[in-house]
């Protein structure tokens, strides 16, 4: 026991001896209390008056919570929480009946997971407004939601993947967005995938997924996979303007470590960006080239009109392998455990972030065009050519501080990069590559966000810094902390922090859009002309009860404020109760919510025209309530209802009634 | 027009409205007709934000009945055939 004590004693030693060091450089997390660095009229320029707008929305990662949070900046104000991978009882997503199946996979019903990285979709390189996509984290998959409902339109499992973190990065027109396995793993029947961990070399394998979403619709597809060595793919995003049409991914554990990878995956000095002439895979794919593989997968899919789920099963994906086709997948060495993949607005240059190097290196996307054509290769991983080093760098942003993380871009030349290790952001000149700006965050920055900051066309402004560690930023809450943002000016030549404000989940990427480009895509509410509901009552003159065996269906509508039918008797112990709602209303707003005693699963919150199922099983017999629990008008706590549930053998007859004092109505 | 005019009636207003004289939520239909002028009735159905708030008559149904009348999205030629319907009543 004597012996590791001693070493961690050693090691903090080594720590505190590098913090001396790290505070003498500017911009270094300051130790001790925080400090508050706002000056002049920050307030001023964070303050939206109220019953104004925000300019910007900020679609930020819910990290854990599995979800997406909508703000407004430069307020900071939380606008909605859209619930994609977790279920949401607050809406009834994920326990409706309808919603379920936005969350099957081929491993079930799964009511969870780690979404990590919003991404708006583009045309012509530039952020559009109309849809966002999420990558899920740990069952991998990729979700896409509508920014006319701000709600999750699709969902799709990527198979042969394992921990989807390097995604969902657009191509310009949103023709593909890109999924890129984290951890590599065994493929195919379940021989090959049932194999010793130490064959990693061998058996493992990684890949990248190309997701085609339908412009119409959003339903989603997998358009091919790109096999690729064993390995860990961590970040990337899409080449543009002159690199247009490939595609940049960053790579670590070359090493091809299969435990303890903390330590063994950070032993060379170098891993790789991988370039993806996406271009040629898509004519691959079409010419027929690739190879149907196994890998099943659930296509997930919100049709607005019957407001229901639809899935389809694939059982199989088409693989492209590089080794089969030459010009297809290049490696770029990049120093060292690189971890974002970032393009700047021209797509001449892409920078590398290593997290354990203490340089930034920039690729030109000439030079590697050059370097192919010349073919200047140092050598191969695994078959795939090693493009030199030195043959395909721009430049190398010297000592810009510790553990770069990830890189946004204003319109006028300049990057931004985290710095996780030094808890800053430091302003640099891409062609240049000079640092000309440093700001401290707090704390331990991980991603940030420059509104357009990845696309063609930076809209500039903010950068906002999305915090590791929030500490002392907030009045404490036990043990467990919000987590936090914060928004600095970028407008004059130093950059300057307006605002902390706190997230749901822990903020991972954000993006960030004028809220012009998604204002006039807001639907208000669902026409019920157009309600294809099987279960649909459009009006209460369709509202029923009917029994099918075991199951009693009750088609019911809401309207302020009472629902219809509101006393059902006839129900008896043993049955499953389906209360399919309509909300009948027309207008903005105007949302009912349906909750029953006892309810195993959550309540149902109905947007006007909207239907939707709750199932409710009643387990004793008696006079059951229920309510609606949005606040619907004056007489709202006068919408309620009852169920009379009698026993099994019961003779009750089933009916439905509302019934009025008032004969003469 | 006046078929129509049901048809919409069943789906959007009879939720709150009863053909007959008396109140659900909002007052019966029976004579309606009679006793507002067609325009009125035209605003309440296409227009309702407006009219509870300058509208003098439509503020003292308010008063009445404490639940404000929805918004339904009729369109004009939907309002002018529930108008039709109301007037068989």
């Amino acid at each position: 026991m004597k012996r590791p004590l001693l070493l961690t004693g050693t090691a903090s030693g080594v720590i505190a001896c590098a913090f001396v060091l790290l505070n003498s450089l500017p911009g270094c997390r300051p130790s001790g209390t925080t400090k508050s660095v706002v000056t002049g009229d920050a307030a001023s320029k964070v303050y939206v008056k109220p019953g104004t707008h925000d300019e910007f929305y900020n679609l930020v990662s819910g990290g854990f919570s599995g979800q997406l949070a909508v703000y407004g900046l430069p307020s900071g104000r939380l606008l909605r929480e859209v619930p994609v991978f977790s279920v949401d009882p607050e809406t009834g997503y994920g326990y409706s009946e309808e919603t379920k199946g936005m969350l099957t996979t081929s491993h079930g019903f799964i009511p969870w997971d780690d979404s990590h990285h919003p991404e708006l979709s583009q045309t012509d390189g530039i952020p559009d407004g109309k849809w966002c996509f999420i990558n899920g984290n740990n069952t991998p998959r990729i979700a896409l939601i509508d920014l006319g409902t701000f709600r999750t339109n699709s969902i799709i499992e990527i198979p042969n993947s394992a921990g989807n973190h390097s995604s969902p990065f657009t191509t310009g027109n949103s023709e593909y967005v890109v999924a890129g396995t984290r951890f590599s793993v065994p493929m195919g029947d379940d021989a090959s995938r049932d194999v010793p961990i130490k064959t990693y070399k061998e058996n493992f394998k990684g890949n990248v997924s190309f997701i085609h979403p339908e412009p119409e619709t959003g339903k989603m597809s997998i358009a091919f996979q790109v096999i690729t060595p064993g390995m860990n793919f961590d970040l990337s995003h899409t080449g543009k303007g002159v690199s247009e049409g490939w595609f940049f991914f960053s790579c670590y554990n070359t090493e091809q470590a299969y435990s303890l990878l903390e330590v063994n995956a950070s032993q060379r000095d170098k891993d790789f960006i991988m370039a993806v002439n996406w271009k040629l895979a898509e004519q691959l794919a079409k010419d027929g080239k690739g190879k149907r593989v196994p890998g099943k997968h659930h296509s997930n899919w919100w049709n607005e009109k019957t407001h229901s789920s639809e899935t389809t099963v694939y059982e199989d994906v088409l693989q492209l392998d590089p080794k089969d086709h030459p010009g297809l997948v290049y490696f770029m060495p990049c120093p060292k455990s690189p971890h974002g993949c970032d393009v700047d607005p021209t797509g001449k240059y892409i920078v590398g972030s290593g997290k354990l190097a203490a340089l930034i290196p920039v690729f030109s996307f000439e030079k590697i065009q050059k370097a192919i054509a010349g073919n200047e290769v140092e050598g191969d991983f695994a078959g795939i050519p090693v493009l030199k080093y030195e043959s395909v760098l721009h430049g190398e942003v010297k000592k810009p501080g510790l553990g770069p993380l990830h890189t946004e871009f204003d319109a006028n030349g300049n990057a931004y990069t985290s710095f996780f290790v030094s808890s800053e952001i430091v302003k640099w000149n891409v062609e240049k590559l000079e640092v000309v700006d440093r700001v401290p965050t707090y704390y331990s920055i991980g991603h940030l966000c420059v509104p357009g900051g990845d696309s063609k066309k930076p809209w500039g402004k903010y950068v906002i810094a999305y915090n590791k560690i929030t500490k002392d930023r907030y009045l404490p809450t036990g043990p467990e902390l919000t987590q936090s943002a914060q928004l600095y000016s970028i407008d004059g030549d130093k950059m300057e922090l307006l605002l902390d404000f706190p997230t749901t989940g822990e903020p991972h990427y954000a993006q960030a859009i004028p809220a012009e480009l998604v204002k006039p895509r807001e639907v208000k509410f669902f026409k019920i002309e157009e309600n294809e509901h099987p279960f649909a009552a459009k009006g209460e003159k369709d509202t029923k009860i009917e029994r099918r065996g075991k199951e009693v269906h009750v088609w019911m509508t809401t309207i302020r404020s009472h629902f219809a039918p509101d006393n059902i008797e006839g129900v008896k112990l043993g049955d499953e109760v389906y209360f399919h709602i309509t909300n009948l209303e027309q207008d903005w707003d105007v949302p009912h919510g349906f909750a029953i005693k006892g309810a195993a699963n959550a309540e149902l919150l109905l947007m006007p025209g909207e239907t939707q199922t709750l199932k409710w099983v009643p387990t004793r017999v008696g006079v059951t309530p229920m309510y609606c629990t949005d606040f619907c008008s004056a007489l709202h706590q006068e919408m309620q209802g009852y169920v009379r549930v009698s026993p099994a053998n019961s003779n009750v007859p089933l009916t439905a009634l509302t019934v009025s004092v008032d004969a003469e109505l | 027009m006046v078929e129509k005019g049901k048809a919409t009636y069943d789906v959007k207003c009879q939720a709150c409205h009863s053909t007959g004289p008396n109140r659900v939520v909002g007052p019966g239909w029976k004579g309606v007709t009679e006793r507002r002028k067609p325009e009125w009735i035209m605003n309440m159905m296409l227009n309702i934000d407006v009219m509870l708030e300058t509208d003098p008559e439509a503020q003292k149904g308010l008063e009445e009945c404490l639940v404000r009348m929805p918004n339904q999205g009729l369109s004009k030629d939907q309002g002018r055939e529930v108008l039709e319907f109301m007037r068989t009543l």
